[in-house]
């Protein structure tokens, strides 16, 4: 199920393009061009992409493919990346004033593999400055809308990427997860996303907001999207210390229409308490019904440490931020300000004043406060405690059950502006994602349904490096899901 | 403190400007933020419960140490140029 934007030869599926590409090379121009067209009729109102490479430069790297012999895993599919992971030669802006000419003279890790792997980088997108948002709107830029209702928001922080593929303004994306960043907007969009288990794909390029939460994931139209671009995205990398030493399968092969075993998964009554909207709600349910036909037996637990997840996370996550932003300063990183007859200190500040928006000096300020003398142990040192206790939980519970369901978002997208005044309320838009973070487990949002013609994204999650086992149960959803409801 | 200083303290420690039309739109923002933090202050937790910093339990890939020679008296000399009784004296930011 598509907006309305996604339509013909622009939707198709990595899987079909490869093989068609296969049959006849031209196809993949032929592709190139209908994205192209439907970024020419939507683009102006979606706004999905910060910085789009021109169809001639598109072109010539897929004629540079169809040369190199082989198509490769990702087979000439057109890759929106956004734009906080580091790509030569094209500007990556995170959102910023501060980085909005900066031009990385290196690729990520990711980025090198994509290219590796027959993906051509079509462009970047639009995003919440540093990633720090939920919607979209705390892009310098500008905000990207909704395909599905262009008076609402898309989600954020990787809002544009998700957009970009609802859209067919692209064949998949590229975007990062530190409390949902991923999930949340392929929720809203109708989307696949997938934050993976920390570790197992490189944040090698990714500028940092919050180091110990970031991951790097895919956003696709469907499961076998993601599951193909991860397999080429992650796996060990000795240039980020925090990369783990595993075997990637390819996830492909979990991609099955049944269980390819017999599942136990839970609903965490937390998950869908007060505050999650009651057709959301309704939406689950269905989608839990449905799978019990499959033989997945689902049972229903309490956690009531995650009460406590969204004031964790936020102080863990404010807290790295003011360390990791610290860098932004005019000389090291940022816009260059002329500071002559300036102390250093005021000639920070000020770059610091121009550089960043409201919401990033928001959590500056606040990271700064938590990690202050006199406040630090009830503050940074608690959340991290809380971290733990969520950490046990979560361990303990998956030595029962294979996966946990829950909806990925509280409520329907937001209006545009409707959340955006209101720290609160855009906080707890991550209401379900952040537990994820703070544990370092993957986790999926695949669509579950549609609520007064919108999507509604179903969240996933395992024990670390079951990523296999979620686009299993992902898939089998995508199969059973009802869209005329 | 009163909380419009907090707020410029913590401006002066983070070096990041707000400007004074939006200051107290962010004091307000900040001070609903922190009653949110609140929550976690009072809670009960068990006294041995160890924080939890990182969920990476890899091995780590740190580059191995390599020594090197501190022949060159230069860098000893840039450091004597800023020693004030036996201490590195750096530039004073408050």
């Amino acid at each position: 199920m598509y907006p309305p934007q996604c339509t013909g030869l622009a939707s198709i599926s990595i899987r079909t393009l490869k093989t068609r590409t296969e049959e006849d090379p031209d196809f993949l121009f032929k592709y190139i061009e209908e994205v192209y067209r439907i970024i020419e009729r939507h683009e102006e109102t979606i706004k999905a992409y910060i910085t789009l490479r021109p169809m001639e430069e598109v072109v010539k790297e897929a004629e540079k493919l169809l040369k190199r012999g082989s198509l490769g895993p990702l087979g000439g599919a057109l890759v929106a990346v956004k734009d906080n992971i580091s790509t030569k030669g094209i500007r990556t802006t995170c959102g910023s004033r501060m980085l909005e000419n900066y031009v990385p003279p290196y690729d990520a890790t990711v980025i090198e593999r994509i290219k590796a792997a027959g993906g051509i980088i079509i462009g970047k997108t639009n995003m919440d400055e540093f990633a720090m948002g939920s919607t979209t709107e705390n892009s310098s830029f500008f905000p990207t809308r909704n395909p599905w209702d262009l008076e609402r928001v898309p989600g954020g922080s990787s809002g544009g990427s998700a957009a970009a593929v609802a859209a067919c303004e692209a064949t998949v994306a590229l975007g990062s997860d530190t409390g949902g960043s991923i999930r949340l907007p392929a929720a809203y969009t109708g989307t696949v996303g997938l934050k993976p288990t920390y570790g197992l794909v490189s944040r090698y390029g990714l500028i940092a907001y919050a180091s110990s939460l970031d991951q790097i994931g895919p956003i696709g139209r469907c499961v076998d999207d993601v599951a193909r671009v991860l397999s080429v995205i992650a796996g060990y990398d000795p240039r980020d210390s925090t990369s783990l030493k595993v075997e990637v399968p390819d996830y492909a092969q979990f991609v099955r229409e049944e269980p390819l075993r017999k599942y136990r998964a839970v609903v965490i009554e937390e998950m869908i308490a007060e505050g999650i909207d009651k057709g959301v709600v309704k939406v689950l349910e269905q989608v839990v019904s449905k799978l019990e036909g499959y033989d997945i037996e689902v049972e229903f637990r309490s956690m009531p440490i995650l009460e406590y997840s969204l004031p964790a996370y936020y102080i863990i996550a404010m807290a790295e931020a003011s360390s990791n932003l610290a860098r932004y300063d005019g000389l090291r990183y940022g816009i260059h300000l002329s500071a002559e007859g300036l102390l250093w200190t005021k000639a920070y500040a000020q770059v610091r004043k121009i550089g960043f928006g409201d919401e990033v000096k928001r959590r500056i300020l606040l990271g700064t406060y938590v990690l202050s003398e006199g406040l630090y142990e009830g503050y940074y040192m608690k959340a991290a405690k809380v971290r733990r206790a969520i950490y046990d939980s979560f361990r303990k519970l998956f030595t029962e059950f294979d996966l946990a369901i829950s909806p990925t978002a509280p409520t329907l997208p937001p209006k545009l502006g409707e959340v955006i005044t209101d720290p609160l309320k855009l906080y707890s838009l991550d209401i379900n994602t952040v537990p994820v973070n703070l544990a370092g487990l993957p986790a999926i949002s695949v669509p579950g349904g549609m609520l007064k013609g919108l999507p509604v994204g179903i969240q996933l999650f395992g024990p670390p490096l079951s990523e296999g086992v979620l686009l299993n149960v992902a898939r089998i959803v995508e199969v059973i899901v009802d869209y005329e409801q | 403190m009163e909380q419009v200083e907090l707020i410029r303290k913590l401006m002066a420690l983070a070096l990041v400007e707000v400007d004074e039309a939006r200051l107290e739109h962010i004091r307000r923002d900040i001070e609903k933020i922190v009653e949110m933090f609140n929550k976690i202050r009072d809670l009960d937790l068990p006294e041995d419960l160890e924080p939890l910093y990182t969920t990476y339990f890899g091995e780590g890939n740190l580059r191995e140490d390599r020594e090197e020679s501190v022949e060159s008296s230069e860098r000893w000399e840039l450091l004597d140029r800023g020693l004030e009784s036996g201490y590195l004296k750096a530039p004073r930011t408050l």
